[in-house]
Protein backbone atom coordinates (compact mmCIF):
# COMPACT_ATOMS: atom_id res chain seq x y z
CA UNK A 1 0.00 0.00 0.00
CA UNK A 2 2.68 2.24 1.17
CA UNK A 3 4.31 2.01 -2.26
CA UNK A 4 0.89 2.66 -4.10
CA UNK A 5 1.18 5.66 -2.12
CA UNK A 6 5.08 6.66 -3.44
CA UNK A 7 3.44 6.07 -6.95
CA UNK A 8 -0.18 8.24 -7.00
CA UNK A 9 2.56 11.16 -5.62
CA UNK A 10 5.14 10.56 -8.31
CA UNK A 11 2.96 10.65 -10.97
CA UNK A 12 0.77 13.15 -10.20
CA UNK A 13 4.04 15.50 -9.22
CA UNK A 14 5.19 14.77 -13.23
CA UNK A 15 2.09 15.43 -14.39
CA UNK A 16 2.40 18.78 -12.26
CA UNK A 17 5.53 19.26 -13.94
CA UNK A 18 4.41 18.56 -17.59
CA UNK A 19 1.07 21.11 -17.01
CA UNK A 20 3.59 23.48 -15.92
CA UNK A 21 5.86 23.41 -18.56
CA UNK A 22 2.64 23.47 -20.90
CA UNK A 23 1.48 26.50 -19.25
CA UNK A 24 4.96 28.54 -19.81
CA UNK A 25 5.31 27.25 -23.57
CA UNK A 26 1.49 27.98 -24.22
CA UNK A 27 1.72 31.79 -22.50
CA UNK A 28 5.49 32.33 -24.49
CA UNK A 29 4.22 30.79 -27.80
CA UNK A 30 0.57 32.20 -28.00
CA UNK A 31 2.03 35.86 -27.52
CA UNK A 32 5.00 35.01 -30.48
CA UNK A 33 2.82 33.40 -32.37
CA UNK A 34 -0.66 34.60 -32.71
CA UNK A 35 -2.50 31.83 -34.57
CA UNK A 36 -2.01 29.79 -31.41
CA UNK A 37 -3.92 32.09 -29.65
CA UNK A 38 -6.18 32.96 -32.10
CA UNK A 39 -7.13 29.35 -31.63
CA UNK A 40 -7.68 29.23 -27.91
CA UNK A 41 -10.00 31.96 -28.20
CA UNK A 42 -11.83 30.22 -31.47
CA UNK A 43 -12.09 26.89 -29.07
CA UNK A 44 -12.60 28.34 -25.48
CA UNK A 45 -14.05 31.76 -26.07
CA UNK A 46 -10.94 33.34 -24.10
CA UNK A 47 -6.99 31.70 -24.37
CA UNK A 48 -6.58 32.01 -20.93
CA UNK A 49 -9.76 29.84 -20.07
CA UNK A 50 -7.88 27.92 -23.29
CA UNK A 51 -4.81 27.43 -21.07
CA UNK A 52 -6.29 26.63 -17.92
CA UNK A 53 -8.76 23.89 -19.22
CA UNK A 54 -5.60 22.14 -21.22
CA UNK A 55 -3.22 22.12 -18.14
CA UNK A 56 -5.82 20.99 -15.75
CA UNK A 57 -6.67 17.88 -18.42
CA UNK A 58 -3.19 17.55 -18.75
CA UNK A 59 -2.12 17.21 -15.24
CA UNK A 60 -4.91 14.41 -14.32
CA UNK A 61 -4.84 12.41 -17.65
CA UNK A 62 -0.69 12.28 -16.38
CA UNK A 63 -1.67 12.11 -13.35
CA UNK A 64 -3.69 8.75 -13.88
CA UNK A 65 -1.98 7.45 -16.59
CA UNK A 66 1.37 8.08 -14.74
CA UNK A 67 0.57 5.83 -12.17
CA UNK A 68 1.08 2.52 -14.42
CA UNK A 69 4.63 3.68 -15.34
CA UNK A 70 6.18 5.17 -12.41
CA UNK A 71 8.56 3.34 -10.65
CA UNK A 72 7.50 2.66 -6.89
CA UNK A 73 10.04 4.47 -4.50
CA UNK A 74 10.34 6.92 -2.02
CA UNK A 75 13.30 8.54 -3.29
CA UNK A 76 12.07 8.59 -6.73
CA UNK A 77 9.21 10.48 -5.26
CA UNK A 78 11.33 12.94 -2.88
CA UNK A 79 13.50 13.69 -6.60
CA UNK A 80 10.60 14.71 -8.29
CA UNK A 81 9.19 16.93 -5.58
CA UNK A 82 12.47 18.68 -6.03
CA UNK A 83 12.25 18.79 -9.60
CA UNK A 84 8.69 20.77 -9.55
CA UNK A 85 9.77 23.19 -7.14
CA UNK A 86 12.77 24.06 -9.67
CA UNK A 87 9.95 23.49 -12.48
CA UNK A 88 7.85 26.37 -10.74
CA UNK A 89 10.69 28.65 -9.95
CA UNK A 90 11.70 28.63 -13.22
CA UNK A 91 8.49 28.99 -14.85
CA UNK A 92 7.77 32.28 -12.53
CA UNK A 93 10.98 33.63 -13.97
CA UNK A 94 10.42 32.64 -17.07
CA UNK A 95 7.18 33.75 -17.77
CA UNK A 96 8.11 37.05 -16.19
CA UNK A 97 10.98 37.53 -17.74
CA UNK A 98 9.29 37.41 -21.16
CA UNK A 99 6.55 39.71 -20.31
CA UNK A 100 9.20 42.22 -18.80
CA UNK A 101 11.48 42.06 -22.05
CA UNK A 102 8.01 42.11 -24.53
CA UNK A 103 7.52 45.87 -22.63
CA UNK A 104 10.65 47.17 -22.38
CA UNK A 105 12.64 45.72 -25.54
CA UNK A 106 10.22 44.02 -28.04
CA UNK A 107 7.89 47.05 -28.02
CA UNK B 1 -21.62 51.33 11.97
CA UNK B 2 -20.27 51.60 8.38
CA UNK B 3 -18.00 49.11 6.91
CA UNK B 4 -14.73 51.54 7.44
CA UNK B 5 -15.45 51.15 11.06
CA UNK B 6 -15.48 47.79 11.31
CA UNK B 7 -13.00 47.50 8.89
CA UNK B 8 -10.28 50.01 11.05
CA UNK B 9 -11.78 48.21 14.62
CA UNK B 10 -10.89 44.78 13.25
CA UNK B 11 -7.46 46.18 12.14
CA UNK B 12 -6.21 47.35 15.26
CA UNK B 13 -7.48 44.66 17.18
CA UNK B 14 -5.19 42.55 14.44
CA UNK B 15 -2.31 45.50 15.54
CA UNK B 16 -2.91 45.29 19.28
CA UNK B 17 -2.84 41.18 19.07
CA UNK B 18 0.67 41.44 17.54
CA UNK B 19 2.04 44.12 19.46
CA UNK B 20 0.98 42.79 22.46
CA UNK B 21 2.28 39.30 21.46
CA UNK B 22 5.57 40.56 19.85
CA UNK B 23 6.62 42.20 23.16
CA UNK B 24 5.36 39.69 25.90
CA UNK B 25 7.25 37.19 23.47
CA UNK B 26 10.27 38.65 24.02
CA UNK B 27 9.68 39.07 27.82
CA UNK B 28 8.72 35.41 28.65
CA UNK B 29 11.47 34.36 25.92
CA UNK B 30 13.95 36.08 28.24
CA UNK B 31 12.39 35.04 31.44
CA UNK B 32 12.65 31.46 30.35
CA UNK B 33 16.42 31.39 29.26
CA UNK B 34 17.55 32.77 32.49
CA UNK B 35 18.31 29.32 33.82
CA UNK B 36 19.36 28.47 30.83
CA UNK B 37 16.74 26.37 29.56
CA UNK B 38 13.08 26.34 28.54
CA UNK B 39 10.97 24.49 30.61
CA UNK B 40 8.20 22.54 29.17
CA UNK B 41 5.30 25.20 31.21
CA UNK B 42 7.63 27.94 30.12
CA UNK B 43 7.47 26.23 26.62
CA UNK B 44 3.54 26.30 26.89
CA UNK B 45 3.43 30.18 27.79
CA UNK B 46 5.67 30.72 24.66
CA UNK B 47 3.71 28.18 22.33
CA UNK B 48 -0.08 30.32 23.58
CA UNK B 49 1.89 33.56 23.02
CA UNK B 50 3.08 32.87 19.70
CA UNK B 51 -0.66 31.62 18.90
CA UNK B 52 -1.79 34.65 19.66
CA UNK B 53 0.76 36.60 17.32
CA UNK B 54 -0.47 34.75 14.33
CA UNK B 55 -3.83 35.26 15.09
CA UNK B 56 -3.33 39.00 15.50
CA UNK B 57 -1.30 38.66 12.11
CA UNK B 58 -4.07 37.04 10.18
CA UNK B 59 -6.75 39.35 11.10
CA UNK B 60 -4.64 42.36 10.28
CA UNK B 61 -3.83 40.72 6.70
CA UNK B 62 -7.15 39.97 6.24
CA UNK B 63 -8.91 43.55 7.41
CA UNK B 64 -5.90 44.53 5.38
CA UNK B 65 -7.43 43.38 2.13
CA UNK B 66 -10.56 44.42 3.40
CA UNK B 67 -9.57 48.45 3.03
CA UNK B 68 -8.46 47.13 -0.69
CA UNK B 69 -11.75 46.24 -1.17
CA UNK B 70 -13.13 49.19 -0.02
CA UNK B 71 -10.47 51.52 -1.89
CA UNK B 72 -10.97 49.66 -5.23
CA UNK B 73 -14.87 50.15 -4.78
CA UNK B 74 -15.36 53.50 -3.51
CA UNK B 75 -13.00 55.24 -6.04
CA UNK B 76 -9.97 56.16 -3.99
CA UNK B 77 -7.42 53.47 -6.34
CA UNK B 78 -4.89 56.11 -5.81
CA UNK B 79 -4.45 55.18 -1.82
CA UNK B 80 -3.40 51.53 -3.26
CA UNK B 81 0.02 53.15 -4.47
CA UNK B 82 0.70 54.97 -1.43
CA UNK B 83 4.53 54.76 -0.55
CA UNK B 84 3.22 53.89 3.29
CA UNK B 85 1.05 51.58 2.42
CA UNK B 86 3.67 49.39 0.47
CA UNK B 87 6.37 49.94 3.15
CA UNK B 88 3.89 48.56 5.65
CA UNK B 89 2.98 45.48 3.42
CA UNK B 90 6.61 45.21 3.21
CA UNK B 91 7.13 45.01 6.92
CA UNK B 92 3.98 42.57 7.12
CA UNK B 93 6.13 40.09 4.89
CA UNK B 94 9.20 40.15 6.26
CA UNK B 95 7.51 39.81 9.61
CA UNK B 96 5.79 36.30 7.20
CA UNK B 97 9.28 35.56 6.52
CA UNK B 98 10.97 35.97 9.34
CA UNK B 99 8.42 33.60 11.34
CA UNK B 100 8.93 31.06 9.02
CA UNK B 101 12.73 31.17 9.60
CA UNK B 102 12.31 31.22 13.28
CA UNK B 103 9.91 28.01 12.89
CA UNK B 104 12.71 26.36 10.75
CA UNK B 105 15.36 27.24 12.95
CA UNK B 106 17.30 29.32 9.97
CA UNK B 107 17.46 32.47 11.90
CA UNK B 108 19.63 33.15 15.55
CA UNK B 109 16.90 34.04 18.27
CA UNK B 110 18.39 37.33 18.98
CA UNK B 111 17.87 38.44 15.34
CA UNK B 112 14.32 36.58 14.69
CA UNK B 113 12.92 38.47 17.82
CA UNK B 114 14.29 42.49 16.95
CA UNK B 115 12.92 41.72 13.44
CA UNK B 116 9.64 40.39 14.98
CA UNK B 117 9.26 43.35 17.34
CA UNK B 118 10.57 46.11 14.91
CA UNK B 119 7.97 44.80 12.26
CA UNK B 120 5.34 45.20 14.53
CA UNK B 121 5.95 48.49 15.91
CA UNK B 122 7.04 49.30 12.47
CA UNK B 123 3.52 48.29 11.53
CA UNK B 124 1.78 50.42 14.26
CA UNK B 125 3.78 53.38 13.59
CA UNK B 126 2.63 53.28 10.25
CA UNK B 127 -0.60 52.67 10.57
CA UNK B 128 -0.74 55.94 13.01
CA UNK B 129 1.51 58.48 11.01
CA UNK B 130 -1.34 59.18 8.74
CA UNK B 131 0.40 62.38 7.04
CA UNK B 132 3.72 60.48 6.77
CA UNK B 133 4.92 61.89 3.66
CA UNK B 134 7.99 60.08 2.89
CA UNK B 135 9.55 57.70 0.11
CA UNK B 136 8.99 54.12 0.11
CA UNK B 137 12.64 53.85 0.39
CA UNK B 138 13.06 55.69 3.17
CA UNK B 139 10.35 54.32 5.07
CA UNK B 140 12.44 51.02 4.79
CA UNK B 141 15.64 52.94 5.91
CA UNK B 142 13.74 53.94 8.71
CA UNK B 143 12.70 50.52 9.44
CA UNK B 144 16.23 49.26 9.01
CA UNK B 145 17.07 51.79 11.05
CA UNK B 146 14.70 50.87 13.89
CA UNK B 147 16.22 47.23 13.69
CA UNK B 148 19.78 47.86 14.24
CA UNK B 149 18.26 49.71 17.57
CA UNK B 150 16.08 47.62 18.78
CA UNK B 151 18.69 44.68 18.26
CA UNK B 152 20.84 47.20 20.79
CA UNK B 153 18.70 47.53 23.14
CA UNK B 154 17.60 43.81 23.25
CA UNK B 155 21.47 42.69 23.94
CA UNK B 156 21.82 45.87 26.71
CA UNK B 157 18.33 44.31 28.19
CA UNK B 158 19.50 40.78 28.12
CA UNK B 159 23.00 41.55 28.99
CA UNK B 160 22.04 43.54 32.28
CA UNK B 161 18.86 40.64 33.07
CA UNK B 162 20.89 37.72 32.08
CA UNK B 163 24.34 39.11 33.94
CA UNK B 164 22.51 39.86 37.18
CA UNK B 165 21.24 36.48 37.46
CA UNK B 166 24.13 34.50 36.41
CA UNK B 167 26.64 36.78 38.37
CA UNK C 1 -19.09 47.68 -11.98
CA UNK C 2 -22.24 45.10 -11.59
CA UNK C 3 -23.45 44.23 -7.75
CA UNK C 4 -22.60 40.65 -8.30
CA UNK C 5 -19.04 41.15 -10.20
CA UNK C 6 -18.28 43.38 -7.13
CA UNK C 7 -19.03 40.80 -5.25
CA UNK C 8 -17.09 37.93 -7.26
CA UNK C 9 -14.10 40.41 -6.74
CA UNK C 10 -14.75 40.40 -3.06
CA UNK C 11 -15.12 36.70 -3.16
CA UNK C 12 -12.01 36.40 -4.96
CA UNK C 13 -9.62 38.53 -2.62
CA UNK C 14 -10.71 36.47 0.54
CA UNK C 15 -10.58 33.24 -0.86
CA UNK C 16 -7.36 34.23 -2.33
CA UNK C 17 -5.80 35.49 0.98
CA UNK C 18 -7.49 32.41 2.93
CA UNK C 19 -5.64 30.44 0.68
CA UNK C 20 -2.36 32.36 1.31
CA UNK C 21 -2.92 32.30 4.94
CA UNK C 22 -3.64 28.38 4.56
CA UNK C 23 0.03 27.69 2.74
CA UNK C 24 1.62 29.65 5.09
CA UNK C 25 0.01 27.72 8.00
CA UNK C 26 0.92 24.33 6.01
CA UNK C 27 4.64 25.57 5.76
CA UNK C 28 4.65 26.89 9.72
CA UNK C 29 3.21 23.19 11.23
CA UNK C 30 5.59 21.34 8.53
CA UNK C 31 8.54 22.23 11.23
CA UNK C 32 6.94 22.19 13.88
CA UNK C 33 9.12 19.51 16.23
CA UNK C 34 5.86 17.24 17.00
CA UNK C 35 4.08 17.74 13.42
CA UNK C 36 0.27 18.19 13.70
CA UNK C 37 -0.82 15.94 11.05
CA UNK C 38 -4.46 16.53 10.98
CA UNK C 39 -4.09 20.33 11.27
CA UNK C 40 -1.72 19.89 7.65
CA UNK C 41 -4.63 17.98 6.31
CA UNK C 42 -6.93 20.84 6.71
CA UNK C 43 -4.59 23.54 5.78
CA UNK C 44 -3.45 21.66 2.21
CA UNK C 45 -7.36 20.82 1.70
CA UNK C 46 -8.18 24.88 2.41
CA UNK C 47 -5.19 25.91 0.10
CA UNK C 48 -6.48 23.98 -2.31
CA UNK C 49 -10.03 24.39 -2.30
CA UNK C 50 -9.25 28.05 -2.16
CA UNK C 51 -7.22 28.60 -4.76
CA UNK C 52 -9.83 26.51 -7.00
CA UNK C 53 -12.73 28.52 -6.19
CA UNK C 54 -10.29 32.15 -6.49
CA UNK C 55 -9.35 30.61 -9.62
CA UNK C 56 -13.41 30.85 -10.50
CA UNK C 57 -14.48 34.08 -9.47
CA UNK C 58 -11.55 35.70 -10.24
CA UNK C 59 -11.70 34.35 -13.57
CA UNK C 60 -15.62 35.29 -14.13
CA UNK C 61 -14.69 38.81 -12.92
CA UNK C 62 -11.32 38.75 -15.24
CA UNK C 63 -13.24 37.32 -18.56
CA UNK C 64 -16.51 39.19 -18.65
CA UNK C 65 -15.52 42.99 -16.85
CA UNK C 66 -11.68 43.43 -17.25
CA UNK C 67 -10.77 42.37 -20.68
CA UNK C 68 -13.70 45.42 -21.56
CA UNK C 69 -14.09 47.60 -18.56
CA UNK C 70 -10.56 48.20 -16.72
CA UNK C 71 -7.57 46.90 -19.21
CA UNK C 72 -8.41 49.96 -21.68
CA UNK C 73 -8.15 52.51 -18.04
CA UNK C 74 -5.36 50.99 -17.06
CA UNK C 75 -3.75 50.78 -20.57
CA UNK C 76 -4.45 54.46 -21.20
CA UNK C 77 -3.48 55.57 -18.07
CA UNK C 78 0.16 56.68 -16.61
CA UNK C 79 1.15 53.18 -15.57
CA UNK C 80 -0.16 50.50 -18.55
CA UNK C 81 2.72 48.13 -17.38
CA UNK C 82 0.60 46.96 -14.35
CA UNK C 83 -1.35 45.24 -17.51
CA UNK C 84 1.31 44.59 -19.66
CA UNK C 85 3.20 43.32 -17.57
CA UNK C 86 1.86 42.49 -13.88
CA UNK C 87 -1.57 41.66 -15.24
CA UNK C 88 -0.30 39.18 -18.01
CA UNK C 89 2.32 37.31 -15.61
CA UNK C 90 -0.48 36.98 -12.79
CA UNK C 91 -3.02 35.12 -14.93
CA UNK C 92 -0.44 33.03 -16.35
CA UNK C 93 1.77 31.91 -12.96
CA UNK C 94 -1.55 31.68 -11.21
CA UNK C 95 -2.58 28.78 -13.41
CA UNK C 96 0.13 26.94 -11.55
CA UNK C 97 -1.42 27.26 -8.33
CA UNK C 98 -4.12 24.53 -8.42
CA UNK C 99 -1.25 22.47 -9.48
CA UNK C 100 1.29 22.98 -7.14
CA UNK C 101 -1.42 22.39 -3.97
CA UNK C 102 -2.85 19.35 -5.21
CA UNK C 103 0.38 18.28 -5.51
CA UNK C 104 0.97 19.10 -1.80
CA UNK C 105 -2.76 17.72 -0.81
CA UNK C 106 -1.43 14.33 -1.89
CA UNK C 107 1.59 13.67 -0.39
CA UNK C 108 0.35 15.27 3.33
CA UNK C 109 -2.81 12.98 2.63
CA UNK C 110 -0.82 9.84 1.49
CA UNK C 111 2.40 10.19 3.82
CA UNK C 112 1.65 12.40 6.64
CA UNK C 113 2.34 10.23 8.84
CA UNK C 114 6.35 9.73 7.51
CA UNK C 115 6.64 13.56 7.51
CA UNK C 116 8.42 13.34 11.09
CA UNK C 117 10.74 10.31 10.86
CA UNK C 118 11.02 11.22 6.58
CA UNK C 119 13.14 14.79 6.71
CA UNK C 120 14.03 14.39 2.96
CA UNK C 121 10.37 13.77 2.13
CA UNK C 122 9.80 17.05 4.51
CA UNK C 123 12.22 19.10 2.92
CA UNK C 124 11.31 17.78 -0.38
CA UNK C 125 7.47 18.80 0.41
CA UNK C 126 8.53 22.26 2.05
CA UNK C 127 10.03 23.35 -1.27
CA UNK C 128 7.07 23.04 -3.23
CA UNK C 129 4.81 24.49 -0.22
CA UNK C 130 7.31 27.38 -0.12
CA UNK C 131 7.29 28.45 -3.83
CA UNK C 132 3.21 28.18 -3.84
CA UNK C 133 2.92 30.80 -0.96
CA UNK C 134 5.79 32.88 -2.62
CA UNK C 135 3.74 32.61 -6.00
CA UNK C 136 0.49 33.44 -3.67
CA UNK C 137 1.81 36.35 -2.41
CA UNK C 138 3.22 37.18 -5.48
CA UNK C 139 -0.46 37.39 -6.97
CA UNK C 140 -2.12 38.75 -3.95
CA UNK C 141 0.30 41.83 -4.35
CA UNK C 142 -0.09 42.01 -8.11
CA UNK C 143 -3.58 42.68 -7.36
CA UNK C 144 -3.01 45.47 -5.21
CA UNK C 145 -0.84 47.03 -8.60
CA UNK C 146 -3.48 46.43 -10.91
CA UNK C 147 -6.02 47.67 -8.91
CA UNK C 148 -3.95 50.71 -8.22
CA UNK C 149 -3.85 51.16 -11.63
CA UNK C 150 -7.15 51.90 -12.32
CA UNK C 151 -7.03 55.70 -12.63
Amino acid sequence: MNNKKNKIISSFAIAGVVAIVFIVFATIFGELYSPFKDWLKVIFNHHWIGKGIISIVIFYVFGFLGYFSVKDSEDVMITILKIIFWIALVGVLAITGFYLYEYFLAH
Amino acid sequence: MDIHSILLITHLIGVALGVGGATFAGILYLKAIKDGHIDPMEGEWLSVVFTVLRIGLVILVISGFGFFLEYRFTGQEERLIDPRLWAKMTIILALVFNAILIQMRKIPMWLGESLSITSWYGALALGIMQNADYSYFTFLIFYAIGVIIVIGILSVIKRLYLGKITS
Amino acid sequence: MTQSLSIFLSIHVFIGVTGIIASYATLIWLFKRNIPIRLLKISSLTAFIAYIATWLTGGYYYVLYYGGSVKPIIKSGPTPWAHSIIMEVKEHIFLFLPVLAFVILLVIWLKGNSLEKNKPLRNALALVVSITLLIAVLMALGGIVISGAVR
